[in-house]
């Protein structure tokens, strides 16, 4: 009797603990070969994206986990620059929502000798978050820049192979997705134009023969000469006035000595009239030319990026502190919004041809939902003036007023030698002073650029 | 006979269950062990990483150091419970003109009650955004010291916890365009070593 309860007993034990195991290692081992099954698809928003020298845009992808898996970490490789073409440079990655990833544990740039050489971008991201707050689709944005020539481009993501290893990890107890790829690449094309540096690395200017580098940002004719081809390469090639209207540079006002650039060649030119906050009178000659950038959004999100000096025309009581000049682009005719940023300046957006705020309400226009400005094909005249461009976005600009805008100001106050005065003298009166300050105080209030 | 028979077979039967233990156990050791073998298949893994990274990435490129801790000498708090959370400065011997800083908090977890600059030359702006606060102190313009933070106790934050669970206060280098970062008197930027803390709401 006592045997048999024994060896009942032991059967029972053995197969209790039988049982333990083989759950143990069933689940965990049916459970991870799922996991590994389960897709993540990476796909590039856009097929094809165009840049102007020197602009920075953003270049985004999605990762999409299926049935509702969650991403944790990411270790990916991204090819651009193909053939050595050392067209578009990597700044920064974001991604939404914001701060997904709470640790950059790579964020290289490789160069590498596949595709006749090439540059990798190597991004490896890790989320600590707790597994409910883990997301099953991301947007990431990818901030590339242009360089100062033209050409065509890629960004797609490189092969696995060897020691690159492209991986998408799933929660905390799951493993490695099975990645896959949708649309796969963003082709990228960097228009010729006319962006400068004041020396190259030929130690001259960009521009080419009888043309100088404005604020090192710009070509400018020199007087009596034309770049009537658009290409800056040659410079400025003719002494005659460009025949089409579309090759003619930039006429400068007569009324002021600023040199004003010629903006390079496109199908549509804006004649724009703006206010810029705190300046309220005509300044000085050597002070009056503001480069302005002006960027329009599309209806489908596209920007097209332009830039021109802006001077302040004769001072009469009906045109008080209006400040004019001339942009050109590219574009196709349509309905555009305006993104129009000054040198110290933070970003506006404007919807509307003729924009108003109330008086004393600097700053309070906005766009709306809806509203967007009709733009043809030739010339178009906005008037802008009816709102004020707030300054604290200071050179070098980040898009944000922040505490280098503000100690920018404070350590400078008092001054009047010419760099103080170029990066911090916001009223343009010759002198960094405590107007300035309260300036770079109130716009504090706004922060960031609009886009 | 009949017995030791009966014996025989169940020390057999034991035997080969065991064998059969021995077989998944090893197996599953082995099956871990290949699954943990790529670098990149766990997050504790990669992890390790990041702490080696950001190691090195401490040792090349920062200046100075943003902290975060409770003025009080606990990090557990009851809901309703007011937590109180001071801003430590080191600036590193430079002489700050103007400081951001980004602090990453739940917001479904906790309101912000209220903030107060702790040094007195120096006035403070916060700004909510969508996951963290973004504050921007500026030495005031009639203050004629320089000033050397060591360590120094910049900024006091009370929140009011919403719910219950283990939630982190982070010093985040940057958010978008927005950074943590110190100015000096010549404008130079610096991008200091940034902390967190872990409070735990019951």
């Amino acid at each position: 009797m006592k045997t048999k309860i024994l060896k009942i007993g032991a059967i029972s034990i053995t197969i209790l603990i039988s049982i333990f195991f083989l759950w143990r290692f069933f689940s965990q081992h049916l459970y991870k070969t799922k996991a590994a099954q389960t897709r993540v698809t990476l796909s590039f928003t856009n097929q094809s994206l165009e840049f102007n020298q020197n602009e920075t845009k953003t270049i985004p992808f999605t990762l999409t986990a299926a049935d509702s898996a969650k991403i944790s970490a990411i270790n990916l490789y991204l090819k651009f620059n193909l053939q050595n073409k050392d067209l578009i440079e990597y700044k920064s990655f974001s991604t939404t929502p914001i701060n997904y990833f709470d640790e950059v544990v790579k964020q290289e740039i490789i160069n590498s000798s596949s595709y006749g050489g090439s540059k990798i971008l190597h991004l490896v991201l890790v989320s600590k978050k707790r597994d409910d707050q883990l997301l099953s689709s991301l947007l990431f944005n990818l901030n590339f820049s242009a360089k100062k020539r033209a050409g065509s481009t890629s960004i797609s993501l490189h092969a696995s192979t060897g020691n690159i290893q492209n991986q998408v990890v799933g929660s905390t107890s799951g493993y490695i997705f099975d990645l896959r790829v949708n649309n796969d690449t963003t082709n990228i094309t960097v228009n010729n134009q006319g962006n400068c540096s004041s020396v190259s690395a030929l130690g001259s200017s960009d521009c080419g023969q009888n043309a100088s580098c404005q604020n090192n940002d710009f070509c400018v004719c020199n007087s009596g000469f034309y770049n009537c081809d658009g290409n800056w390469e040659n410079g400025c090639e003719s002494s005659q006035t460009c025949s089409s209207p579309t090759n003619t540079p930039t006429p400068t006002p007569t009324e002021t000595p600023a040199p004003t650039p010629t903006t390079p060649p496109g199908n549509t030119t804006l004649n724009l009239k703006i206010k810029f906050q705190g300046i309220t009178q005509k300044p000085p000659d050597q002070y009056n030319s503001l480069a302005v950038k002006v960027t329009a959004v599309s209806s489908s999100g596209s920007k097209t990026v332009a830039s021109g000096n802006f001077s302040a025309r004769d001072i009469d009581a009906n045109k008080k502190g209006i400040w004019e000049g001339t942009v050109s682009f590219n574009l196709a005719a349509g309905s555009y919004r305006l993104l129009v940023k000054g040198p110290k300046h933070i970003q506006k957006k404007i919807c509307h041809s003729n924009p108003t705020e109330p008086p004393g309400g600097h700053g309070t226009y906005t766009c709306g939902d809806t509203a967007q400005i009709n733009i043809s094909n030739g010339v178009n005249n906005l008037d802008l003036s009816g709102i004020y461009l707030l300054v604290g976005d200071l050179p070098n600009q980040d898009g944000v007023v922040n505490s280098y805008d503000l100690a920018l100001v404070r350590n400078n106050l008092g001054k009047t030698d010419a760099e103080a005065l170029r990066l911090a003298d916001l009223n343009l009166d010759g002198r960094v002073n405590t107007q300035d300050y309260s300036l770079i105080m109130a716009a504090l209030a706004i922060r960031a650029d609009e886009e | 006979m009949n017995n030791l028979l009966n014996n025989k077979k169940l020390i057999f039967f034991l035997i080969f269950i065991f064998v059969i233990f021995f077989f998944l156990i090893v197996k599953q050791g082995w099956l871990s062990k290949n699954l943990n073998k790529s670098a990149f298949d766990q997050r504790a893994i990669v992890q390790d990483q990041t702490k080696l990274i950001k190691e090195e990435s401490t040792v090349t490129n920062k200046t100075g150091r943003f902290d975060l801790s409770f003025d009080q000498e606990k990090n557990k708090f009851a809901v309703d419970e007011e937590i109180g959370i001071i801003l430590t400065v080191d600036s590193d011997g430079k002489i700050i003109t103007a400081y951001d800083v980004l602090i990453n908090y739940q917001k479904e977890a906790f309101n912000l009650v209220s903030s107060e600059s702790l040094i007195s030359d120096f006035d403070f702006f916060k700004f909510e955004k969508n996951n963290f606060l973004a504050i921007t102190s500026v030495k005031k313009i009639n203050s004629q010291t320089e000033t050397v933070f060591a360590n120094k106790k910049t900024l006091s934050l009370k929140f009011k916890p919403k719910k219950r669970g283990r939630f982190d206060f982070i010093v985040v280098s940057s958010s978008g365009k927005e950074k943590t970062q110190f100015v000096d008197k010549n404008s130079t930027i610096y991008y200091p070593q940034t902390g967190k803390i872990t409070v735990e709401i019951y």
